[in-house]
């Protein structure tokens, strides 16, 4: 019951984990603020499992916060209970989950993060006609160089 | 007049987070990518963890992608952040005055706010430009960042930091 409670206060507690990209606003990054690295990702797959996994806890909390306002809301007894139930099993799961954070990558809900690329690419959306363009471009300047 | 009409047939634009699909890219600068569906994503999933809430992908399944650019570096990779802040913004800016003249009905008004839009319209098209020229990015198409190298920073107090400092 006490770890529930702990996840409770992480849940409500007055920060709100925040992880953004620097050079996205004005304000990211800012001189005066101090930051520590917690970690590195060194693969897209890295990058990727990250953010899914921070959508996935922020998710979760998310979810906490509504289901709580629900049980404020609900009058019927039996409902409320329910809702309890499910708040607390999803508690549970968030704690778990933000220790995973916490050991995998240093992060944790209730601080704020900057994300600094090193490398990145960037895709363009394309429909099939424009697909089959690029590959056939691709073969011909292939086959160029291998002649 | 004409950068103003060019201005009304661009897309909505969104540089989204790949979140998977993008299987690990070969030297090809420019290499047709089959975006594959995003399968459950659960904190943990490589250490066991269960039941943890699915997360439905924001992607359309089987969309197709393109690289056109590779930006490596921090400054380089916080320019084009910075840049598509801009043209983004400047975008905004273009389709709110392109509104207030629609709505406006005073004359003089009127002529004020297109000369704004004019003036703001050739700005996004040279700004657009540059875009296309550097990363190959135009506001006209929608795209998607895949990162390959990233640090993540935590926001510490200056006691924790003189901590870390010390250590």
């Amino acid at each position: 019951m006490k770890k529930n409670r702990i996840g409770i206060s992480l849940i409500f507690g007055s920060f709100l984990a925040a992880i953004s990209l620097v050079g996205q606003d004005e304000g990211a990054m800012q001189k005066q603020d101090k930051y520590v690295k917690v970690s590195t990702l060194n693969s897209i797959e890295a990058n990727q499992e990250f953010q899914r996994n921070v959508q996935l806890v922020q998710a979760q909390r998310q979810q906490a916060i509504q289901l709580n306002m629900a049980i404020e809301q609900a009058t019927d007894p039996e409902k409320k209970a329910e809702l309890s139930k499910q708040l607390e099993a999803l508690t549970v799961k968030l704690n778990e989950n933000n220790q995973t954070m916490l050991k995998r990558y240093g992060f944790t809900l209730n601080r704020n993060y900057q994300m600094v690329i090193e490398k990145s690419h960037i895709y363009m959306f394309v429909t099939d006609e424009e697909a089959a363009a690029v590959q056939e471009s691709i073969e011909k300047a292939e086959k160029t160089v291998s002649k | 007049m004409k950068n103003t009409l060019s201005i009304y047939g661009f897309l909505l634009t969104a540089l989204a987070f790949a979140e998977s699909g993008c299987s690990k890219q070969n030297s090809s600068q420019a290499q047709v990518q089959v975006q594959a569906p995003v399968a459950t994503a659960e904190v943990g999933a490589q250490t066991g963890a269960s039941d943890s809430i699915e997360m439905s992908s924001a992607r359309s399944e089987g969309a197709t992608l393109v690289r056109i650019a590779t930006i490596e570096g921090v400054e380089k990779n916080a320019e084009f952040q910075r840049n598509l802040n801009i043209v983004n913004k400047q975008k905004q800016l273009v389709i709110a005055l392109n509104r207030k003249l629609e709505e406006s009905t005073d004359p003089a008004e009127r002529e004020e706010l297109q000369d704004a839009l004019d003036k703001a319209a050739a700005k996004l098209s040279e700004n657009n430009q540059k875009m296309i020229d550097t990363y190959g990015f135009t506001l006209a198409r929608n795209y998607s960042l895949v990162i390959e190298k990233s640090q993540i920073f935590m926001s510490v107090t200056e006691e924790e930091a003189e901590r870390v400092a010390n250590k």
